[in-house]
């Protein structure tokens, strides 16, 4: 008898499973939230603190609580937010910004000028710990200052004429006055479209609701946000498709096609964001012979990258941070595969069949597909007599024991607007000086641009800048990549966004 | 004799635990790179590592430092994590309960079937329902957890949408919800778990149903149903209910993989975390609860077969 009893159980549990089950699947797709699917790259960290805004999955709690004082699209034009119109004197060295009046924090007090003094100085604090301390590096703390109860003032030593594109990098989201780091990271601390119900630490989801006093009228569009961390590529293919998510900030290359074919699903693509590629130490023989470093870069098939790594996904890149897409590329089109080319270079070089270039490069998949990238590489060098050795090794390792310590390594950089892109790892002082690209004509170049507030000539100058860096730099840049975004076909409103770890979910709304 | 052999296993497994705790701290601390840089990113510069390192002690030696966290558990404080500053204890206790869960689910549709199917292919040796047992469970020994998961992820919730895909759980939601939501795990685990079980039952079933004291039991008139359940079953039991210890704990260290396919937020994807973060109290605290499961599971596979066989009992 206990035998029988016991046969029956798990029958009995998964025949009630199936049937509560049936009417459960109903009532979660009833409950409005838009379900938004994130990625985590480096291991959840879970925190609302903008300033060690570090993770994808971060990103999106920290972007759904917050605003920046201003915008910035995807080719870099600011908009109001927080500020709504900025200004700065002559020579671009006192930057004023008027803060929106009636603007509420989540606490409900209002937004003055010494939440955004506060945000600002607590950046620049080295007890914060922030990265955005090295971004900002031409503010002073004692250079922000209110002006008055709705203006706040940047004041800098030189000029910066792109200053209200630099200030808005994602760690600059506006705190409350005062916060201390705990509130800002569990409750959050902004004024933004969403609050947070019940944050805990590396919960896998968290929701947010729709704050009702928020300031831009009639947004967000959805009730509440559901925001997931989901891994593996295959159970997120089965998860939107289930239709247990709504959007997919990522698909990943392996379940395009299988996407495609859903008719429930729509596919979105970004502009090109993320740089991949290759970089060598300029001053390490033999990468320190221009002769070299330019053959190295001709025997690429940019093109032929794209489409076999990508699936199409992608677009072709100029050897510089700067995609030739952009409206500040110094030129749109890239010069295609030449072997006949690099072989004479090399020939100058002093190499020969019997005497080949050898080199090793270190790959590793930080970014899914980046030893693949190696790989094909490896190819196309062999065509022009290069002998690639390839050293691959584990993601998580990268960064700490062969980025900056190898002279012929993978990237892979986030987009950013040209003046930044051009200046974080390409100057003498740079923290992350990968090439070892140390030239006072270029930085030269930079800091008039920099100066510059006529926009079409300050665009002219990082031309300039971007020329030299493509054409004797030590950064080979392929190509870069597209967020392919899924959404069904019941959401609207989302867009995929170039800095990915950004996601804007103000305008998404699902019917049901 | 039970009494005994409880006393010395236990104290046996307090030295096995603070061993295997002076291992991980001494894995974590030979592993290449730096803790600093895994946690903040590659976006740090060296300043703010250094700021991190002072916070966390890193700066002060391993031996100082493995000190610090072993004084600290034996009072019941696991330290907090370096990644998110929560206690170790809290992020622990959370997950632990919804990996138990999901492993008492397993468990539960493990045992049963494991009984039936053997039972069955022994019934039925070498007739087409012992080979078809027989094939289902090689196949479920051979596919890796991963394949399977997905492969029921495929099935049960994509073509005939019975289940949820992904394995989202949260207090709101009712035991039969959260039933459904965790039933594809478990059937994998269960699968898993029962095709090495289901082989060992099945071979010393018949081996027992050949014996003489079956035969004589059939002879003098027993019935079948007693005979297999009464007689042959419990002196069948002894190298299963070793697999099934050992199952256990790969239900608790093993389930890995499958959390992280259906996305079920259990040890297994905290793990995961944890080591790619480097964040070593957390690490320390999820292998010991393991370690303390796998001793403890084979100390009551042993109290078991004492139960079951008087025989071993003498002595």
């Amino acid at each position: 008898m206990k035998g029988r009893k016991l046969f029956l159980l798990p029958a009995a549990l998964a025949l009630g499973a199936l049937t509560l089950g049936a009417t459960q699947l109903g009532a979660q797709s009833q409950r409005n939230c838009v379900r938004f699917a994130s990625v985590e790259a480096t291991g959840s960290k879970n925190s609302l603190d903008p300033a060690h805004h570090t993770s994808t999955h971060d990103g999106a709690g920290i972007h759904l609580t917050h605003n920046r004082l201003v915008n910035r699209d995807e080719n870099w034009r600011v908009s109001p937010e927080l500020a709504s119109s900025w200004k700065s004197n002559k020579s671009g060295t006192i930057w004023t910004f008027q803060l929106r009046r009636g603007v509420k924090f989540h606490d409900g007090h209002e937004l003055t000028a010494a939440d955004v003094v506060y945000t600002f100085r607590r950046l620049l604090n080295p007890k914060t710990g922030s990265a955005a301390k090295s971004s900002l590096a031409f503010l002073t703390p004692s250079g922000i200052r209110p002006s008055g109860r709705y203006a706040v003032q940047f004041r800098t030593k030189s000029p910066v004429a792109e200053l209200p594109l630099l200030i808005t990098i994602k760690q600059t989201w506006i705190v409350a006055n005062g916060a201390d780091d705990e509130t800002i990271k569990t409750k959050g601390a902004g004024t933004g479209p969403f609050r947070v119900v019940d944050f805990k630490p590396l919960k896998t989801r968290q929701l947010f609701v729709r704050n009702a006093d928020y300031w831009q009228k009639g947004l967000p569009k959805a009730k509440c946000i559901e925001v997931s961390v989901v891994q593996e590529a295959t159970s997120k293919l089965a998860a939107i498709q289930t239709n247990q998510v709504d959007v997919i900030q990522a698909v990943d290359l392996n379940t395009i096609a299988a996407l495609k074919k859903n008719q429930g699903v729509r596919l979105l693509v970004s502009v090109p964001s993320t740089l991949v590629g290759l970089t060598v130490r300029i001053d390490t023989p033999p990468f320190d012979d221009n002769r070299v470093r330019l053959a190295m870069k001709k025997v690429i098939d940019r093109q032929k990258m794209v489409d076999v790594l990508l699936l199409g996904f992608g677009a072709v890149g100029d050897d510089n941070p700067i995609p030739p897409t952009s409206p500040a590329a110094w030129r749109h089109k890239v010069p295609g595969q030449d072997i006949e080319g690099a072989k004479k270079l090399l020939a100058a070089a002093g190499y020969s069949e019997s005497k080949p270039l050898e080199v090793s490069a270190h790959c590793s998949d930080f970014i899914p597909g980046l030893v693949n990238l190696c790989q094909l590489y490896q190819q196309m060098a062999a065509q022009a007599g290069i002998k690639v050795d390839l050293v691959t090794g584990p993601a998580s390792e990268f960064f700490d024991t062969v980025w900056l310590k190898k002279p012929f390594v993978v990237t892979g950089w986030g987009a950013r607007p040209p003046g930044e892109a051009l200046a974080v790892a390409y100057r003498a002082d740079a923290e992350w000086n990968e090439t070892h690209w140390k030239r006072p004509d270029y930085e030269a170049l930079l800091d008039k641009a920099n100066a510059t507030l006529n926009p079409s000539k300050r665009v002219a100058g990082f031309r300039s800048a971007a020329k030299l860096l493509a054409l004797e730099g030590g950064i080979i840049v392929p190509m870069f990549t597209k967020t392919v975004a899924g959404v069904r076909s019941n959401c609207s409103g989302y867009k995929p966004s170039n800095e990915f770890a950004l996601p804007e979910l103000r305008f998404v709304s699902c019917k049901r | 004799m039970i009494v005994k052999l409880v006393v010395s296993r236990i104290a046996l497994a307090v030295v096995t635990l603070v061993t295997v705790s002076a291992l991980i701290f001494a894995f974590a601390e030979i592993l290449p790179g730096d803790i600093a840089a895994r946690v903040l990113g590659r976006e740090t510069t060296e300043e703010q590592r250094q700021l991190f390192r002072e916070r966390l002690n890193l700066d002060r030696p391993f031996y100082e430092r493995y000190g610090t966290w072993l004084k600290g558990s034996l009072q019941g404080d696991l330290g907090r994590s370096f990644v998110n500053g929560q206690p170790t204890r809290v992020l622990v206790e959370e997950r632990a309960k919804n990996t138990f869960s999901l492993a008492a689910y397993a468990f539960v549709l493990y045992v049963p079937a494991t009984l039936l199917l053997a039972t069955v292919a022994a019934l039925f040796h070498n007739r087409v329902p012992d080979s078809v047992i027989s094939i289902l469970t090689l196949a479920s020994l051979s596919l890796p957890e991963f394949v399977l998961g997905t492969a029921l992820m495929f099935v049960f919730a994509v073509t005939l949408p019975l289940f949820p895909a992904l394995s989202f759980t949260d207090p709101s939601m009712s035991f039969g919800e959260r039933l459904q939501a965790m039933t594809l795990p478990a059937v994998t685990l269960a699968v898993v778990m029962a095709g090495y079980a289901v082989r060992m039952l099945r071979d010393s079933l018949i081996g027992v149903l050949d014996s003489d004291y079956v035969r004589m039991a059939m002879l003098k008139g027993v019935p079948r149903r007693r005979v297999v359940l009464r007689h042959a079953l419990p002196n069948a039991l002894g190298p299963a209910l070793n697999v099934t210890a050992l199952n256990l704990t790969y239900l608790i260290g093993g389930v890995v993989i499958v959390e992280q396919v259906f996305e079920y937020e259990g040890l297994g994807k905290l793990l995961v975390d944890a080591i790619s973060n480097r964040d070593t109290p957390v690490v320390e605290a999820i292998v010991l609860l393991a370690a303390a499961v796998y001793i403890l599971a084979n100390l009551i596979a042993d109290v078991f077969a004492l139960l079951l066989n008087p025989r071993l009992r003498t002595g």
